[in-house]
């Protein structure tokens, strides 16, 4: 494990991008593997192309393996996605950022060192599926801790703002 | 068969089996590695590794099917020559 959690340290909320944003690599992955069929599908039908029987069965095998290659990237993608994860600890806020497929950024912010937390929805579609981004201010930095493309922001700007609080008090 | 201005129509496809089985070792050699790659960051994904789990088994469920599908057709081809 490359991010050990400290003594007393609770995971309080894992949080992923907007499902929204997979969906469309599933419709992505699923037109880019119908492609080839429907093109030769047409083809045939309208009487352009005619297989011989051992061709069909070649032409089968073919289609197959572009579709073990779509899925194959698909889970790539799957991979960077699901494993852009923002962990809310009783303590910290993890951000590990995947960028691609060994291409990885880890970013952790301490729960005392956030001063402000804000939510931003900005488009049609972010207010109809109800996705935005989360960003905390940190005390002694200008830096700026951003969290884009969540779903449910205001839930996890709570969530954030009640850790935080509860830090401060003890 | 009648000559089109723009023609011959239909055209005859038969493919190599050849042709289909070298695809297929190299699609093979392609999927394997990243299969290894998948499967070595999903087991060291510090979160969530219960879901990690499952998702290799749909992973390599649909990857072992689609393969013997492939095979299935490879091997039939080259019996029909």
């Amino acid at each position: 494990m490359y991010i050990p959690l400290e003594d007393g340290e609770v995971i309080l909320t894992q949080v992923h991008r907007h499902w929204w944003f997979i969906l469309m690599r599933v419709f992505g992955a699923i037109l880019l593997a119908l492609v080839p069929v429907v093109i030769v599908s047409v083809a045939v039908l309208t009487g352009i192309v005619v297989f011989t029987m051992t061709g069909v069965m070649a032409f089968v095998g073919i289609i197959t393996l572009w579709v073990l290659v779509v899925w194959t990237f698909f889970w790539q993608f799957w991979t960077t996605y699901y494993m852009d994860i923002w962990v809310v600890t009783n303590y910290r806020v993890i951000d590990i950022d995947y960028h691609r497929l060994f291409d990885r950024d880890i970013a952790i912010l301490r729960l005392n060192q956030v001063e402000d937390i804000s939510t931003r929805m900005q488009g049609i579609l972010p207010w109809l599926l109800r996705y935005g981004s989360v960003s905390i201010q940190t005390a002694g930095s200008s830096r700026e801790f951003l969290i884009d493309q969540i779903a449910d922001p205001e839930g996890l700007r709570d969530i954030i703002s009640r850790a935080a609080g509860d830090l401060h008090k003890k | 068969m009648t000559p089109l201005p723009f023609g011959n129509f239909p055209i005859l496809i038969d493919i190599s089996p050849l042709v289909v089985g070298i695809i297929f070792v190299l699609v093979g050699i392609f999927v394997a590695a990243i299969s290894v790659i998948l499967i070595y960051h999903w087991r060291r994904f510090p979160f969530e590794y219960e879901r990690f789990k499952w998702v290799e088994k749909v992973y390599l469920s649909g990857t072992g099917a689609l393969l013997a599908i492939a095979a299935a057709s490879v091997i039939a081809s080259i019996q029909g020559y």
